[in-house]
């Protein structure tokens, strides 16, 4: 007597080599995904440093976007420009205008200060001082105006979020540090998405 | 690295005729190469600022031809030859232009001296889904949009007037002095807008956009950007996303909601009747024509609607 086996109707076959194919298929993409993926690297902020797009409210942004443009003007004057002209010349954030009363209401003043250059301190420093009305919606400011032969990648821009801040005695990292002063980093390195890095 | 403009970059362009002018031409004084220049830029915004710099002095030649949408523009062959008779390109460079490294690459000019508009700014982290996707890291990727600003677009016509003037140091004197002129009547619209808030109380505004590409504006009015709306830009989201979202407009207590002109969609509608809120529409100014006073324009536009906005929801 000839036995023939019958095997059941199903697709157990059929859906394990399916599962296994897909499971193949992902695996595959799962490496080349991981080989071709790249880090981004933050670059290490120091202590005393803030980071201009991850550590600023949306005020302190605007703030620090406008003190930048202003030091690009600031670069055409010979001799750093009392708040009145600038504010004259319609250049933020120097005008008290619906933007500033939005902002913190920061009453700017030019001040000399103690300086430092890459050469080491300077007798006197041009700065900028807005003092904030609301430390809660945006903190102090302090400008460095631009001495002879600066670049605009030269900026400088310091935060202070104290109620009542005090200025640095000197613009040396020690005493703005000592006194609470932050400076501000803009980086255009992380997230900055273009392949071409 | 800067790079110096030469003229063997134009490989595509050179015919026997071609090579007999060229001869030519390095005979003569420089100033008459660089009044041939032809700058390159991606977007709308960039032709403006670029065709405020340079005055005369230079062609300015966008790489995606009226009508088609920056955000899903795949170069045609004609499009990538285009690149091989400019002496430059001015691109955004942070993620509203990755076409361009493509395009430059396939080029018979793959040496091309790049100006990063945005080297400069100082950028925000995206908004929306594409910072979702970033993970925990809120400043991972950053928003593109810095075009629509006016405070990013003088820093930026800054950049690129300095960028051209070591292009053509012997035109850098108008470049800046253009660039400065074109800053301050870019202030003066900004200063005009603001002017109209004078009375206005400095109320807390809670705004969405349907796009996340206002930030940069809004906060030239110290309005911060409560809510994105759109999945992804023209990409339109599911109804339980659309749920979601009328949703949380509520619960945020949202005042206004800035949608654009270019993008008009019925959900857009059903999210002004379901939430209540007040729609407004902004100008993405990637569309149309390209003009030196198209940025001007629009801008003006945008300027006096986020004013209307804020006026019309402060009690």
């Amino acid at each position: 007597m000839t036995t023939v086996v019958v095997e059941p109707a199903g697709a157990g076959h059929e859906t394990l080599w399916l599962l296994l194919a897909a499971g193949l298929i992902l695996a595959t993409a799962a490496l080349v995904v991981g080989w071709h993926g790249r880090d981004y690297h933050v670059a290490e902020l120091a202590p005393h440093q803030l980071d201009a797009r991850r550590d600023l409210t949306a005020a302190e942004q605007g703030l620090y976007a406008d003190l930048r443009v202003a030091y690009d003007e600031l670069l055409f004057y010979a001799e750093a420009p009392a708040v009145a002209e600038l504010a004259d010349s319609g250049l933020p954030p120097f005008i008290a205008d619906a933007s500033a009363a939005r902002r913190g209401h920061h009453r700017w003043q030019r001040l000399t200060l103690a300086g430092v250059t890459d050469d080491g301190p300077v007798a006197t420093a041009v700065v900028y001082y807005g003092e904030t009305a609301e430390p809660e919606v945006a903190g102090s400011l302090l400008l460095a105006a631009p001495a002879a032969d600066t670049e605009p990648s030269d900026v400088r821009v310091w935060l202070n979020r104290e109620a009542g801040a005090t200025l640095p005695a000197s613009l040396m990292p020690a005493d703005l540090a000592k006194s609470g002063w932050h400076l501000v980093v803009a980086q255009f390195d992380a997230g900055v998405t273009r392949e071409r890095q | 690295m800067k790079q110096t403009i030469s003229l063997t970059g134009r490989r595509g362009r050179r015919t026997g005729l071609g090579r007999w002018l060229m001869f030519a031409l390095l005979a003569l004084p420089s100033v008459v190469l660089a009044d041939g220049l032809r700058i390159g830029v991606t977007l709308h915004p960039y032709y403006s600022y670029v065709a405020n710099i340079v005055g005369d002095h230079a062609e300015v030649v966008p790489l995606i031809p009226v009508g088609f949408n920056p955000h899903a523009f795949e170069p045609r062959a004609e499009d990538i030859q285009r690149i091989a008779t400019l002496d430059a390109v001015v691109i955004n460079g942070i993620g509203h232009d990755d076409f361009v490294d493509r395009m430059i690459a396939a080029s018979d000019s793959p040496d091309l001296p790049i100006i990063e508009a945005n080297a400069r700014v100082p950028l925000l982290a995206a908004s929306g889904m594409s910072a979702l996707r970033s993970g925990e890291d809120s400043g991972a990727v950053v928003n593109p949009h810095t075009f629509l600003s006016i405070t990013a677009a003088i820093a930026q016509v800054n950049t690129i007037a300095r960028e051209l003037a070591e292009l053509a140091p012997e035109h850098a004197d108008d470049f800046r002095t253009n660039a400065r002129r074109y800053a301050r009547t870019l202030r003066g619209m900004r200063a005009r807008a603001l002017a109209r808030l004078a009375e206005s109380p400095a109320t807390d505004l809670r705004v969405a956009t349907i796009h996340g590409a206002y930030d940069y504006l809004l906060r030239e009015f110290g309005v911060e950007v409560t809510a994105v709306v759109e999945p992804a830009h023209g990409i339109e989201p599911s109804p339980s996303q659309l749920k979601t979202t009328i949703d949380t407009l509520n619960e945020l207590d949202v005042d206004v909601i800035f949608s654009e002109m270019d993008f008009p969609s019925t959900y857009v509608d059903t999210i002004r009747r379901e939430s209540g809120v007040r729609l407004y529409a902004l100008s993405h100014i990637s569309y149309g024509e390209y003009s030196a006073d198209r940025f001007e324009k629009d801008m003006a536009h945008n300027l006096d609607t986020v004013v209307d906005a804020i006026l019309e929801t402060t009690p």
